[in-house]
């Protein structure tokens, strides 16, 4: 290869030994670009298993008076096994339990109960919910998301991923 | 066919597209420029593969000594892809030094780096140099065992040197011990400071490669005029030159086909080397361990080997003096090397000298690998050293102790009185009062994650899982001839009363397998068949046995109430 004329004209092994490197050149390319987007669109594949947290006992709870109620989430980050204070607010009603994500629908600011006038509300905007988590009135597009409940032996768990109200 | 010409006019009038095209690919190259030319593309290519891998490895790592194991375990585990990131960054970067060291012999035995590529010698030389600080700042990154042994090692041969040695290891680690400032001054090196240096000095390398054109192969008898011969001599040197440049081909395709032929082999070894040897994470980093057996990576090992020949105050000299010497003849080579022959036959020194070095540094490096480790350890399996690490982090031993170690208020793990079942286990390790009951029982909170380390680990501690029933007649079968135990047996070895306190179970095993892999010096025979009579589950069942003995077992005492279920 390195001496002489091997077989073949000039011009056709020019284009052979081109066609050859192109060729080479989109192998290599895509052996590496392999790892590293499977590295980088990976997380769009992965599927994360539902959390339960225990918050307490049922018999705890006022009925139909919203309570906040603050747990500890420990679940890792990546390399991290992170525990982060979280809170919800649970409302205990005659016909069931609802636990209510802590973020108003409307832009994410902590939202709190006002008792005197039975109601939630969001200091950002003025978002107004009930206590069943409807929207009362100003700006949040829906009602209060919820989290999964489920109660056994008398004790609350919820897994704590908001889901919005139909 | 009009627009592309329409396109390459607009970039021909805006950047001189033409020309680029003219200089970079369409220039000639001598001709006989064989397969050991393509050895500075494929170092070109391994880096590209460096910084492409090395950027994405960067997004799952955590350069502080709390986090960066476990994120180099998340990357090989977990990450998607990312064990083959980085078994293609390590190998690659093993790769690299082979591939460079290799360059430079051919540079060397071919006379490439005299008159008038001295400069592009010299770059080299410092990229050589570049590349081994890539290799000794990137091996702390996983902050490992092997990574902080090594480099402790490395900064304290730094620390040698006369004069300015102590300074000079305390700027490395930032202070005076292997600490998070080491880690993040290794981190900031490797991928940001190396680089800048890297990429200024390849540019140079690159435009002097282009501009003096690669040597041609040197020929029996041919002479080339040294950097002080006359201007006469040394325009007809360059004009001869012009003209094999002129007779050879071009270096689109034809040099770029041979060079990524070698690098789609290189490639695919990389590729090879990642599936089938992948890198391990090995254990967390642990400055109080007295048991490890610190080995530099296999480019430092001719070094490490040197340096049991040389001992007490002479080491300073072969630690330091040797390898700079190196590097000052490697540097000053165009220098004073003041011969005009080019072809390795026509100087018999040079070549002898080089061949020697080759197979002197050859010889040190299979010295320093088959060298027998010192001190015999087996380090446990990666599970049982995550259980380990959750055991901290829980604070499990707040209650618990492991041999005396740790609290009181639950069982001691190594001596507790039964194996609880799976279920049993997983439950407490959630939430320990939903098994047991007691006044102070706190919630653990393990995560599912972390279950099985910390089954693996509590086995472990107990002696990997109970023995079978025939391991105490296997035990005096085999054993009991030479060791005693409980004050019954032989005295040819070692009493094991009390082995369950010094040893893990892992020891044991890997022990009585093939003692003189682990004590060369041992006078036990290896028991593994064929060598010996046993099998892998029988020694297993021995050492289980054997790590779970106790001297004196105290009477198992009742701990807090069980809940039954």
């Amino acid at each position: 290869m390195t001496e002489g004329r091997p077989a073949g004209s000039g011009p056709s092994r020019r284009r052979l030994l081109a066609s050859f490197f192109w060729a080479a050149v989109a192998l290599v390319t895509a052996l590496i670009a392999t790892p590293v987007l499977g590295y980088l669109v990976g997380p769009l594949f992965r599927r994360r298993r539902p959390l339960t947290v225990r918050l307490g006992e049922v018999e705890g709870l006022p009925l139909d008076r919203p309570e906040r109620v603050d747990f500890v989430v420990r679940q890792r980050d990546g390399w991290v096994i992170v525990g982060g204070r979280r809170t919800a607010w649970v409302v205990r009603r005659a016909d069931g339990i609802r636990v209510f994500d802590p973020r108003c629908t409307h832009l994410g600011c902590a939202y709190h109960w006002d008792a005197p006038n039975n109601r939630f509300v969001c200091p950002c905007h003025g978002g107004v919910y009930d206590v069943e988590g409807r929207v009362v009135s100003g700006p949040p597009p829906r009602p209060l998301d919820t989290y999964a409940t489920h109660v056994e032996a008398g004790v609350l768990y919820i897994t704590p991923s908001p889901q919005r109200t139909a | 066919m009009r627009g592309r010409r329409a396109i390459t006019d607009w970039l021909d009038e805006r950047i001189g597209i033409r020309e680029i095209h003219r200089v970079l690919f369409a220039r000639k190259i001598p001709a006989g420029a064989g397969w050991l030319y393509t050895l500075g593309s494929v170092t070109l290519f391994l880096f590209i593969v460096q910084v492409t891998t090395g950027i994405f490895m960067a997004m799952s790592y955590a350069p502080t000594p709390d986090h960066a194991y476990d994120s180099v375990r998340y990357l090989t585990e977990e990450a998607p892809f990312g064990w083959l990131l980085r078994g293609l960054h390590v190998w690659g970067a093993s790769a690299m030094l082979v591939v460079v060291l290799l360059h430079l012999l051919r540079t060397f035995f071919t006379g490439a780096y005299k008159f008038p590529r001295e400069v592009t010698w010299l770059s080299g030389v410092v990229l050589l140099l570049l590349v081994i600080g890539f290799g000794f700042t990137g091996y702390l990154l996983p902050w490992n065992q092997r990574s902080y042994w090594a480099t402790e090692v490395g900064t304290r041969i730094a620390a040698q040197a006369p004069l300015l040695g102590p300074t000079v290891a305390r700027v490395l680690r930032g202070g005076e011990e292997i600490g998070a400032q080491t880690l993040t001054r290794f981190y900031a090196v490797h991928v940001l400071l190396l680089p800048a240096l890297i990429i200024g000095l390849l540019g140079l390398h690159l435009f002097l490669v282009v501009r003096q054109g690669i040597s041609a192969p040197p020929s029996r008898g041919e002479t080339t005029p040294l950097g002080s011969d006359s201007d006469e001599e040394r325009s007809r040197a360059l004009a001869r030159y012009h003209d094999q440049k002129e007779a050879g081909e071009s270096f689109f395709p034809y040099t770029l086909a041979k060079d990524i032929a070698v690098v789609l082999i290189v490639l695919g070894g990389l590729f090879a080397l990642a599936v089938f040897l992948p890198p391990e994470v090995g254990e967390l980093a642990d400055p109080t361990d007295t048991t490890f057996n610190p080995r530099p990576e296999w480019y430092f090992l001719f070094l490490f080997q040197l340096l049991k020949y040389f001992p007490g105050r002479l080491e300073a000299v072969v630690a330091i003096l040797l390898p700079s010497l190196g590097v000052a003849t490697l540097l000053a080579l165009p220098f004073f090397d003041r011969s005009r022959r080019r072809h390795p036959l026509d100087r018999p020194l040079a070549t002898g000298v080089a061949v020697g070095s080759v197979v002197l540094v050859s010889a040190l490096t299979v010295a320093g690998d088959r060298s027998p480790v010192m001190s015999a350890y087996v380090p446990p399996a990666p599970v049982v050293a995550a259980g380990a690490r959750s055991f901290q982090s829980l604070n499990c031993n707040h209650c618990h102790s492991v041999r005396g170690q740790g609290g009181t208020m639950g069982p001691d793990l190594a001596l507790g009185p039964e194996v609880r079942d799976i279920g049993w286990m997983m439950a407490h390790f959630k939430n320990p009062s939903a098994v047991v009951t007691g006044p102070m029982m706190p919630t653990v909170g393990a995560i599912d994650a972390e279950l099985p380390g910390l089954l693996a680990y509590v086995a472990e501690v107990r002696g990997g899982g109970p023995p079978s029933p025939k391991a105490f007649k296997l035990y005096r079968r085999y054993c009991s001839e030479c060791h005693m135990l409980d004050g019954r047996g032989g005295d040819k070895g070692p009493d094991l009363s009390d082995i369950g306190s010094a040893r893990t179970r892992g020891f044991i095993h890997r022990y009585t397998e093939d003692p003189k892999s682990l004590v060369s010096d041992s006078h036990m025979p290896a028991f593994l068949e064929p060598e010996g009579p046993l099998s892998h589950m029988q020694i297993e069942d021995i050492s289980r046995f054997l790590a779970q003995h106790r001297p004196a077992s105290p009477e198992a005492e009742p701990h807090q109430g069980e809940k039954t279920p």
